[in-house]
């Protein structure tokens, strides 16, 4: 019964995601770079350099950003997102760990979003499923993720302690991210440009505080799942030693960076926290209905979110009127008859309306 | 640190007992306000029968006198309540240093001067007795530790639970007799002023969100901000609990049953500061057993404990400030469900995240509480 039921949400949660995925792009990051860089890519007819000190990230590993020019960005990041389920499911053979990882408002926002989290999200856990037993492989796709978003470095730590040959992983990763960093030297000085330019603003520092373990789960920027904070006290055995390693190793690294996108920064780990929860969870009775219950709300949650698209998929609504209403004018700029835009960073939709 | 300045005067709550002392042995009625505080004396008039031979010292004698009292009290008491359990007589050393050197609601109640340590000690002197057969002398003991302050009256409780309808009869019959002496050295004006100004004064509602009370309604008050819904949820719940109390203690053995009450002492008083909270060595010492090691180990660790920068634990954060609850609410549930009791952290911790979340989630929803 309860595994009918998890399999009604997570369908539900797909078909939510996928309404929130035809809605027009309204996520800072998104107008700010993620969109617009393809779209001066596709405006000049070339990949290049962008000059100048807005684009700054227009200089980092940038893999999704190109895949924009030739899909639609919000279909994509939902396609990456049930990807990921996919192999969740292959991996364990069961919907629970899909559900946990999934269902949650943060992944129901990211794909109807064109950030780039899913897609990291989804060769993360890829390669994860590959180091036991094709080390090139994982290397070629944690390649791919690192050239999605630098953060992803961080994860050869974890990989590098699991897989068996070393060697064969670090030369077939360096093989795919060496284009990303080389041309980034060579257009600015510095590979992993903005880092270590000294523009980037003080949020981007690591902040050590234990206390941000709890409020992820409980008080986060963007609302993920409780459940990873309510399997905690269970999972202190010898099982699944090595997605423990993972586990703790990808905490310390989540810990140890910057914390500037919220919840999104340890959502690529956690498709393998979900299988541990998973397992924790399947032994439990009352941790199953948890689970159940977290999901439920959590697609209440992202429908009523998504709700707000209908008029507009419907055609009752226009482009800009949605925009108008959904946008954070504070933060992302917009040109509204009745309300005043204070925000900037948005050539995304100014572009489009320029040339078009 | 405290255990060394037993010697030097020490804390607020302590003048208060020795004012009242004062103003009564003066012929003053500290029920219509004390000299340096803004409050009348709250405690019923029973206590100034145990009280006044303060105000025959002067203020630091009478002070160091109480520290030294109140000690020996609650060292009385671990002996006392040790022997309650059966537990070897080698173990009082080892018990005595963790539930006084590193034992925050022992130490808070010795910094502030507080009269928990010697109700702790009538409690434990009925229970001792009780379980001697002396039943008279427990009876005296327990309507003593009514008499001063009328929240052990639950500890009837735990008779009511062993059908000892006698037991509650001579316990009511003492309190009778101490009533009857109040009133013979206690002016009737003095209280009349207590039944009729200050105590109502127990029953507002103010500050029972502060972190140093641990009570369910402190947890409650923390978790919902204060809302004027939390005595729908805790009268209820409380009348649960005494109800499982009841029914549940009468299926299981006689310390467990104790140690319930015990618990209940704490969880259902609407203010429970944690000097109250020397009461769960209690269950602490009752429930002791190997195969519980752990979850024991924890509660201890839970109680002990204090957060000094209280009121800079974010609002988020603020589940953590209610430790002694959750210390309380698990041993009262260990007492009772032991054979489960695993199932039933599991449920508690499950609610509770489930719980701040849902909260969290509503409030970004601008539906704050």
């Amino acid at each position: 019964m309860s595994r009918k039921i998890l399999f009604l949400v997570l369908i539900a949660a797909i078909l939510v995601n996928f309404l929130g995925a035809l809605a027009p792009e309204i996520g800072f990051d998104a107008l700010w770079y993620h969109l617009t860089i393809p779209k001066l890519y596709e405006l000049a007819g070339k990949i290049y350099h962008i000059p100048g000190g807005l684009f700054y990230y227009s200089e980092m590993p940038r893999l999704t950003e190109i895949l924009y020019l030739f899909i639609h960005p919000q279909l994509l990041s939902w396609f990456f997102g049930i990807s990921t389920v996919y192999l969740l499911y292959r991996y364990t053979r069961s919907t629970l760990a899909a559900v946990i990882w999934y269902v949650t408002p943060l992944v129901g926002w990211l794909s109807g979003s064109a950030y780039i989290d899913l897609s990291r999200t989804f060769f993360e856990f890829l390669a994860f499923m590959l180091i036991f037993n094709y080390p090139v492989l994982a290397g070629i796709v944690i390649g791919l993720a690192i050239s999605t978003k630098t953060l992803a470095l961080g994860s050869l730590l974890p990989l590098l302690i699991l897989v068996k040959k070393r060697r064969l992983f670090l030369v077939s990763c360096i093989l795919v991210i060496f284009p990303w960093f080389f041309a980034s030297y060579l257009n600015t000085g510095f590979p992993f440009y903005p880092i270590g330019a000294g523009i980037l603003d003080g949020t981007h520092t690591p902040t050590f505080n234990i206390t941000d373990f709890y409020k992820l789960w409980l008080a986060p920027q963007d609302f993920i799942s409780p459940i990873y904070l309510l399997v905690l006290p269970f999972i202190f055995n010898k099982d699944q030693l090595n997605i423990k390693i993972y586990v703790l190793l990808t905490a310390i690294i989540w810990f140890v960076t910057p914390k500037t996108g919220g919840g999104r920064f340890i959502l690529p780990y956690l498709p393998v926290w979900a299988i541990l929860a998973a397992t924790v969870v399947s032994r439990r009775r009352i941790l199953l209905f948890a689970v159940i219950f977290v999901s439920t709300i959590n697609l209440a949650y992202r429908f009523a979110a998504v709700s707000k698209t209908v008029p507009y998929l419907l055609g009752k609504e226009s482009k800009q009127s949605y925009l108008c209403h959904n946008l954070d004018l504070e933060s992302t700029y917009y040109q509204c008859p009745a309300k005043e835009s204070k925000g900037q960073h948005n050539l995304y939709y100014y572009y489009t309306d320029f040339y078009k | 640190m405290i255990l060394l300045k037993i010697l030097e005067p020490l804390g607020n709550d302590f003048v208060v007992y020795y004012e009242a002392a004062k103003m009564f042995l003066s012929g003053w009625n500290p029920y219509l306000g004390l000299v340096t505080r803004s409050f009348p004396f709250n405690y019923p008039p029973i206590s100034l029968l145990f009280l006044f031979p303060l105000g025959f010292f002067d203020y630091a004698v009478a002070n160091i006198l109480w520290n030294i009292l109140s000690l020996g009290s609650v060292l009385l008491s671990i002996w006392l309540i040790r022997e309650i359990a059966g537990s070897p007589k080698k173990y009082f050393i080892l018990l005595a240093i963790f539930f006084t050197f590193f034992f925050f609601p022992v130490k808070f109640n010795l910094g502030n001067a507080q009269i928990n340590h010697f109700l702790l000690l009538f409690c434990s002197l009925s229970l001792y007795f009780y379980h001697r057969d002396r039943k008279n002398f427990s009876a005296l003991f327990l309507s003593l530790a009514i008499g001063i302050k009328l929240a052990p009256v639950i500890f009837l409780l735990y008779f009511v639970i062993r059908r000892d309808c006698r037991q509650i009869a001579r316990v009511l019959i003492w309190l009778l007799i101490l009533i009857a002496i109040s009133l013979i050295f206690v002016p009737v004006s003095y209280q009349i002023v207590y039944l009729r100004d200050v105590l109502p004064l127990s029953f507002t509602s103010g500050a029972k969100d502060w972190y140093y009370n641990q009570s369910l309604w402190g947890f409650l008050a923390r978790l919902l901000s204060n809302s004027p819904f939390i005595p729908f949820v805790f009268y209820p719940l409380s009348g649960f609990s005494v109800f499982f109390t009841w029914r549940r203690g009468r299926q299981v053995s006689w310390q467990r049953a104790l140690a319930a009450v015990s618990c209940l002492y704490l969880l259902i008083h609407p203010i429970a500061l944690q000097h109250y909270f020397s009461f769960a060595i209690i269950p602490l010492i009752l429930l002791w057993n190997k195969k519980d090691w752990l979850i024991l180990v924890v509660c201890y660790l839970l109680l002990a404990f204090d957060i000094k920068n209280f009121s800079q634990v974010s609002k988020e954060l603020n589940i953590f400030l209610s430790h002694d609850f959750f210390a309380v609410l698990i041993l009262w549930s260990l007492a009772l469900w032991r054979e489960k009791i695993k199932i039933i952290v599991t449920f508690y911790w499950s609610i509770v995240i489930l719980f701040i979340y849902f909260l969290g989630l509503l409030c970004r929803a601008k539906f704050c509480f």
